[in-house]
């Protein structure tokens, strides 16, 4: 019955509410480590890219209770952001969400990244 | 029956003065479930229609920080305060109205054991790994939801109180580290006991104002062959009304151990002699005394090693292991590496405690009562000392959605946690001497020589040293959080 259920579970996790909303955000390659670090960032905007001078950034770790790590991001233009000294102070899985607003409405993105130790 | 050691003398929670009024108040356990009941509906809210990120949702957040790292504090200093408090038993009002349309089965006796529940945490401790539970809200909150309707089915179609003996991995978790805590259940006086006309713990009490029976008959012949009168004619000064037995079948004066006891207190209710204590003991006691069934000793040795298994699963040696695994087998298949990997892990350790035992895991297994609870307890304390203040900004920011008059408090910043090895380490080490310790005390039974003895505790010994050098290790590694076994 549990099988059952865990496979109704994973069926069910493809209609999980999205977090991404508007905007798609891709990563510099590079190679992550614990400390402050800087972060390249590229922002799109259905496929074009997307300008703003109030880009705000937030970072968490997948695992629950790990607090939050926040800073914003400068544009160097054609969508692109670096983000300075942003506090990766933990290793393991972290996702970058960057929001902005446009016309009122909150735009926002995220990025997977590994930090590794 | 054996007569427990007399706890007269001892220490009853029941009888400190606020406490013990508020447990044995009719109510005290529903005052306790409510508020879980609250929190677990917010979790599910959340979790459905939050924000999909763990240390951002209450559902990620209340259960595998907040309610892991409570249940292991509890059971460590206090007993099985999860259980008592459990909001899935609220069902019980449900289960009641449902047992009206629904068939009443017999729980098959080939279930009545605890390998059932073995399998469905062994499948649990999986899911959790392969779906990255701990990193989705909304698996968290399907995961409430289920466990819900589980209980409610369970306990419709069959006796009250089988979900929690023989198929709820959370309890199951829980009675297996209880026999560690300090706390047990035991009657105060044994002589009344053996005169108790209606055995009430068990069978459950209905009192009226010039009768005094068993609620729904007695339970068991054992009960029923030392009984001459199954309904009395009393005078009776107790509370009148109807007080429910022990579901999960534990008869006070025999409890030697915790072992399903789910501390409902309807026992201390349902005496009418106020004869139920409940003890304070030394947190060894079972350990040294408890010889249980198989199932349960194989339940508690899978137990001990998952919880390394399920720690190492978040140092990067488990990662690297992954990978190595992966070339190795030429798979990248994440369900295989991981079955490989967590089976060799509970596998290879519970296989290495049968040796040590000789075959006789039943008169050793007491010798991981402390290391189980140290390694569980220690990886949950870990999550819980770096994120216990992050549930209350995640479920002010759930009740504003609900429209409730709350303030936002922001997240605090991310904290790693190394500091708290050094309590770890201590809770390690604790768990060894007291391991080691309850070695001696089997080695030592019938009166050895000192040779003897040594022969006896040596594979033990190593056992111990054993897995808490595992303990130790994974604990001084860095806690990484990771949802793709291979990068
Ligand atoms: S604990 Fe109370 S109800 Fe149970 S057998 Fe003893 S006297 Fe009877
Ligand atoms: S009724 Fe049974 S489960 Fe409840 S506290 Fe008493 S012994 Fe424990
Ligand atoms: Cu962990």
């Amino acid at each position: 019955m549990k099988r059952v259920l865990l496979m109704l579970l994973t069926l069910l996790a493809a209609c999980a509410p999205q977090n991404a909303n508007g905007l798609s955000v891709t990563l510099a390659p590079g190679r992550y480590s614990v400390g402050r670090r800087d972060v390249l960032l590229e922002v799109q905007r259905d496929g074009k890219p997307f300008e703003t001078q109030d880009l705000n950034i937030e970072g968490n770790m997948t695992h629950a209770g790990m607090g939050t790590v926040s800073g914003s991001a400068a544009a160097l233009g054609g969508g692109r952001y670096r983000v300075k000294n942003f506090d990766f102070n933990m290793s393991g899985d972290w996702i970058l969400t960057v929001s902005a607003t446009e016309n009122g409405k909150t735009l926002t993105g995220e990025v997977k990244l590994g930090v590794a130790q | 029956m054996t007569a427990s050691p007399q706890p007269s003398s001892r220490w009853d929670v029941l009888r400190v003065p606020l406490v013990g009024a508020f447990l044995r108040w009719r109510y005290s356990r529903f005052a306790l479930q409510l508020p879980l009941l609250l929190i677990a509906a917010l979790c599910v809210y959340d979790g459905l229609t939050g924000r999909q990120l763990a240390p951002r949702n209450t559902a990620t957040v209340a259960v595998w920080v907040h309610y892991r790292g409570l249940v292991a504090l509890a059971l460590a200093v206090a007993g099985n305060l999860f259980c008592a408090a459990c909001p899935l038993m609220l069902t019980r009002g449900p289960t009641k109205l449902l047992k009206r349309f629904v068939p009443q089965l017999e729980f098959p006796k080939v279930l009545r054991n605890k390998y059932g529940v073995l399998g469905l945490t062994l499948l649990f401790l999986f899911s959790y790994e392969y779906f990255d539970l701990w990193a989705s809200p909304w698996l968290t909150a399907w995961l409430i939801l289920a466990y819900f309707a589980a209980a409610l089915l369970t306990d419709a179609l069959f006796p009250v109180g089988t979900f929690c003996k023989y198929v709820c991995p959370l309890g199951n978790f829980n009675f297996a580290l209880s026999v560690a805590s300090p706390t047990q259940i035991s009657a105060i006086d044994q002589t009344v006991c053996q005169s108790c006309e209606g055995k009430y713990c068990l069978n459950g009490r209905v009192e009226t104002a010039t009768t005094r029976a068993p609620l729904h008959g007695f339970k068991s012949t054992h009960v029923l062959l030392e009984l001459p009168m199954v309904s009395t004619m009393v005078n009776v000064s107790a509370t009148r009304g109807a007080f429910p037995g022990c579901e999960t079948d534990l008869f006070v004066p025999a409890i030697q151990s915790n072992t399903d006891c789910t501390l409902c207190l309807n026992c201390v209710r349902a005496c009418p002699y106020d004869n139920v204590a409940l003890t304070v003991r030394s947190p060894l006691t079972e350990a040294t005394t408890l010889r249980p069934r198989a199932d349960w000793a194989w339940f508690i040795t899978v137990l001990a090693w998952a919880g390394l298994v399920n720690a190492f699963a978040m140092i990067p040696p488990f990662f690297a292991v992954a990978a190595w695994l992966s070339d190795l087998l030429g798979t990248r298949d994440e369900a295989l590496l991981l079955l490989v990997i967590q089976g060799t892990g509970i596998g290879v350790g519970a296989l290495l405690t049968w040796v040590a035992a000789r075959g006789k895991l039943r008169d050793w297994v007491g010798v991981l009562f402390p290391l189980t609870l140290a390694v569980w307890g220690g990886h949950y304390l870990f999550h819980f000392v770096t994120g216990y203040n992050t549930l209350l900004p995640n479920a002010f920011s759930a009740l504003e959605r609900l429209g409730l008059p709350v303030t936002a408090l922001a997240l605090p910043g991310v904290v790693r946690g190394d500091g708290i090895f050094w309590i770890q380490a201590v809770i390690s080490y604790a768990a060894l001497v007291a391991a080691g310790w309850v070695a001696y005390r089997k080695a030592a039974r019938g009166g050895r020589d000192a040779r003897a003895v040594l022969l006896e505790l040596l594979p033990m010994l190593l056992l111990i040293v054993f897995f808490n050098t595992l303990t130790l290790l994974i604990f001084s590694q860095p806690m990484q959080a990771r949802g793709s076994l291979l990068q």
